[in-house]
């Protein structure tokens, strides 16, 4: 057997969404803006387009991340899409903090090698980059105003990202700009897509999440999506999505929900999962390393680990974390706590891309941990549309939680 | 002082002559600092833990106010609050940066003002005009109160929505005010009691919105009402004491100033760049109350400072139980809060991972970072720790400050691709179309044409 050449590892799938985003690409379209659902494929799509561009153009070719992570993440991929290369290296590391994955150029190496760049965001606004094209991975955690400072010498754009993802964090007081469709604060993605010589790209599918849970989160997101994961079960634990009614307690963080959760979370370990492909069917048991725990507050991230720890026998290599954290993660077994839990409206609490980031972090069936006061706080929040879109979720979630 | 209404006339009514203020003519008595009582170190029962805190801390740091504004009444007097000053210093390096006050005439109910150091000394009514003029000859404009400080964006706001010669100044001075108003700490506006309200704690029985109350909190023998100049000289000098913090205070300064100075033009292009002039500002402010060494008891209410008992050390770091809440994140570098000229100053460590003991305390596992500057044999922060360990000492850390680059745009016109228009042009691509790529478009979603 003969290795794939580079134009073969990078064939692509007609009518797809790298497709179409090539075809903007290789047209000269100054912006494309790809949207996908969790687990869409994002980072496939990202790898895949800048190989092909890297195959068969002379351009120079910069991907920037929002944090440093996700800039080794996507090297790794990049890297792994290209393939053997000629030269001493196809992917450079550009910014100083970032992991330099085995093989890749190092901020350190002379840039005269024909390479793809990888670096933050901030590094680019900090010193944007004179390059053809210039790819934003995540690109719903950056501000239009990082986009555009960091963007300036880019002949040609793509932004991919997640739009029911937490955006970047905004300390500044952006009222003044409150009446504005487009200002500086907002997700770079939501300002550029109302651009004129913008072109929009949904992707029409998750690969991570079941057909009960795309159909779920739907109310968050502008398009229709489905559910392309292989048939992915629990033998003990049928359906998607289960959920645990709390009663209403003081604290968000109180020591008997927390016992709660974490006793939901035991519950995964020992299942069987059943997987089923067009090769055949496989199961296995769960391990803790398959289970995360998806909270709103640190402090219930570590009321949690804490009682991990006491049970001990492994339950200790539990994943736990707020949803800012996991954000990006995928687990077979998830136990997510309503960030509205014991009362709580502040707009940390309320905002539907937290809710989103919790519920859809599992690839095979998710514990969905509420109280009934949800419906009181959402009827009070600020927000009355997103709210509304949140309380379609939770209620889609207890739906099939039934 | 009169407080200023939002329902009053506009106050911006051209210049018309020198508006007689009474008391124009005495020097102001300038409050001595000697009487005011300093920050006190954090005691144990600062530290308030989680559980007993609620996740609720806004709540938990007004009921922190509340003590200590008890505090300040039982002693009578206000109590220091912060090391650093209540208004935030100018520290241009070129032509300096003067006062001017602005305040609502009691008799007139008009806007007047009155520059420092310079003549006349009578107070002018304040126009548009005057008013892009002082702010674009760098002074800094000083309101006693929230109330004023509103009534003046306000009535900027309504003369740019007007259709006067003058709506084009008034709309360059409403952005600019739009900036200096919404920062946490301006240098371009500063109003008194909110600047006062930063520097010290005000007896709880005083109002602490009333310019007056404060003055009087200060020195119950001064005369100050109906002499609103020297009342407000009076009171920035004491806002105005404490010490620099220099990295933040310049990191804030020239967040502002570049804030502004974009604020002068309209467009997405200027948006973007005052956006990031606030962002750096308020990034420094953050670090000038999260490292201030008075705010440490509060800061520990909400997380952003830790107390830490240093249990062991080693040759690269060291272990400690660590205060909860916090907003310590792993991976990222820490600093411990001390005087300058104290050696745990200057030393920076990792914190590598946290873990929970079954009796719920949070344990620290910190990697010391090696400087250039302090490369002894042993790390600075293991020095330190030590020391803390064999003494009992509580120390305090936070994030490491974290002050991001401002490009500068300068007269940059390349600059702003993405922000000075609706579209930019189509790039004429040097490579054609892959056939597999045109093979495989059978379909894509494009955006209607507008």
């Amino acid at each position: 057997m003969t290795a794939a050449t580079l134009e073969e590892r990078t064939a692509i799938e007609a009518g797809s969404p790298l497709a179409a985003a090539l075809f903007e690409l290789y047209s000269g379209s100054p912006v494309t803006v790809v949207a996908a659902p969790p687990g869409g494929g994002k980072s496939d799509l990202v790898a895949r387009a800048v190989a092909h561009l890297f195959a068969h153009t002379d351009a120079t070719i910069t991907v920037a991340t929002a944090t440093n992570e996700q800039g080794t993440a996507i090297a790794e991929r990049i890297m792994s899409e290209i393939g053997p290369h000629d030269g001493p290296f196809a992917v450079r590391v550009a910014s100083g903090k970032m992991r330099v994955p085995e093989g890749a150029g190092s901020p350190r190496d002379k840039d005269k090698v024909r390479a793809v760049q990888v670096r933050t965001a901030a590094s680019c606004k900090a010193s944007p980059p004179a390059t053809d094209f210039l790819i934003f991975d995540e690109a719903y955690q950056i501000t239009f105003a990082d986009f555009a400072d960091g963007a300036d010498r880019a002949n040609q754009v793509l932004v991919v990202g997640d739009p029911g993802q937490i955006g970047p964090v905004v300390t500044v007081d952006t009222t003044a700009w409150a009446h504005l469709r487009q200002a500086p604060h907002m997700r770079a993605p939501d300002v550029l897509s109302q651009r004129e010589d913008a072109t929009i790209i949904n992707m029409p599918a998750t690969y991570r999440l079941g057909p009960v849970t795309a159909q779920v989160l739907h109310p968050l997101y502008g398009w229709a999506f489905e559910s392309r994961r292989p048939q992915r079960a629990l033998a003990q634990m049928p359906g998607e999505v289960r959920t645990l009614q709390l009663p209403v307690r003081e604290t968000p963080f109180d020591l008997d929900s927390m016992t709660h959760v974490v006793g939901a979370a035991m519950d995964y370990v020992g299942t069987t999962l059943g997987v089923q492909t067009s090769a055949g069917s496989r199961s296995r048991d769960l391990t803790p390393t398959d289970v995360a725990i998806v909270v709103s507050r640190r402090a219930q991230a570590s009321a949690i680990e804490a009682l991990l720890l006491e049970r001990g026998n492994g339950a200790e290599d539990i994943t736990v974390g707020t949803a800012d954290k996991l954000q990006g993660g995928q687990w077979h077994a998830v136990v997510a706590v309503d960030p509205t839990l014991a009362g709580a409206e502040s707009e940390h609490a309320l905002a539907s891309g937290r809710l989103c980031v919790m519920a859809s972090r599992h690839m095979t069936h998710l514990t969905w941990v509420y109280d009934d006061r949800w419906a009181a706080v959402l009827a009070g929040a600020p927000d009355a549309e997103d709210a509304q879109r949140g309380a379609a979720v939770r209620e889609g979630l207890l739906a099939a939680g039934s | 002082m009169h407080r200023s209404d939002l329902t009053e006339p506009d106050p911006f009514a051209e210049y018309v002559g020198p508006v007689v203020d009474a008391a124009s003519v005495p020097g102001p008595e300038p409050v001595v600092a000697e009487h005011i009582s300093e920050p006190r170190p954090p005691a144990p029962a600062d530290i308030v833990w989680a559980d007993d805190l609620g996740e609720h801390t806004d709540a938990a740091q007004a009921e922190y106010d509340a003590l200590r504004r008890a505090e300040a009444q039982v002693a009578g007097e206000p109590v220091r609050r912060t090391h650093t000053p209540g208004v935030p210093p100018a520290i241009s390096e070129g032509e300096p940066m003067p006062f001017a006050f602005v305040w609502v005439d009691a008799a007139t109910g008009r806007v007047i003002y009155r520059k420092e150091h310079s003549e006349p000394t009578t107070p002018r009514r304040l126009g548009v005009l005057r008013l892009r003029e002082l702010i674009d000859n760098g002074f800094r404009l000083v309101v006693p109160d929230h109330y004023t400080a509103k009534r003046l964006c306000r009535a900027a706001a309504a003369a740019a929505a007007g259709d006067t010669p003058e709506a084009a100044d008034a709309a360059r001075v409403d952005r600019q005010l739009a900036v200096a108003s919404r920062l946490s700490y301006s240098i371009s506006l500063v109003v008194l009691t909110e600047v006062l309200r930063r520097a010290y704690w005000l007896p709880a029985d005083l109002d602490a919105d009333d310019p007056l109350a404060w003055a009087h909190a200060f020195d119950p023998r001064l005369r100050l009402a109906g002499r609103p100049y020297q009342l407000m000289h009076t009171l920035l000098e004491a806002a105005s004491q404490g010490q620099e913090r220099s990295d933040a205070t310049t990191a804030m300064f020239y967040g502002e100033l570049a804030a502004i100075a974009a604020a002068r033009h309209p467009g997405q292009r200027a948006r973007v760049a005052a956006f990031q002039g606030m962002n750096r500002a308020e990034n420094a402010a953050k670090v000038w109350d999260t490292t201030d060494l008075g705010l440490i008891g509060r800061n520990l209410v909400t997380g952003d400072v830790c107390a830490v008992e240093v249990t062991a050390t080693s040759a690269r770091g060291f272990t400690a139980t660590m205060s909860q809440p916090f907003k310590l994140r792993t991976g990222h570098r820490h600093v411990f809060l001390a005087q300058r000229g104290d050696p745990a100053a200057e030393a920076a460590f990792v914190l590598m991972g946290v873990r929970a003991t079954t009796s719920g305390d949070l344990i620290g596992q910190f990697e010391a970072v090696a400087t250039r500057r302090n490369a002894g044999p042993v790390p600075p922060a293991v020095a330190v720790a030590a020391d803390a360990m064999s003494t009992g000492r509580t120390l305090h850390i936070t994030e490491e400050p974290y002050l991001p680059f401002l490009r500068s745009r300068g007269e940059d016109e390349e600059a702003g691709r993405w922000t000075r228009g609706r579209s930019v042009e189509r790039v004429r691509p040097r490579w054609g179309m892959p056939t597999d790529v045109k093979v495989a478009t059978t379909q894509h979603t494009r955006k209607d044409t507008r």
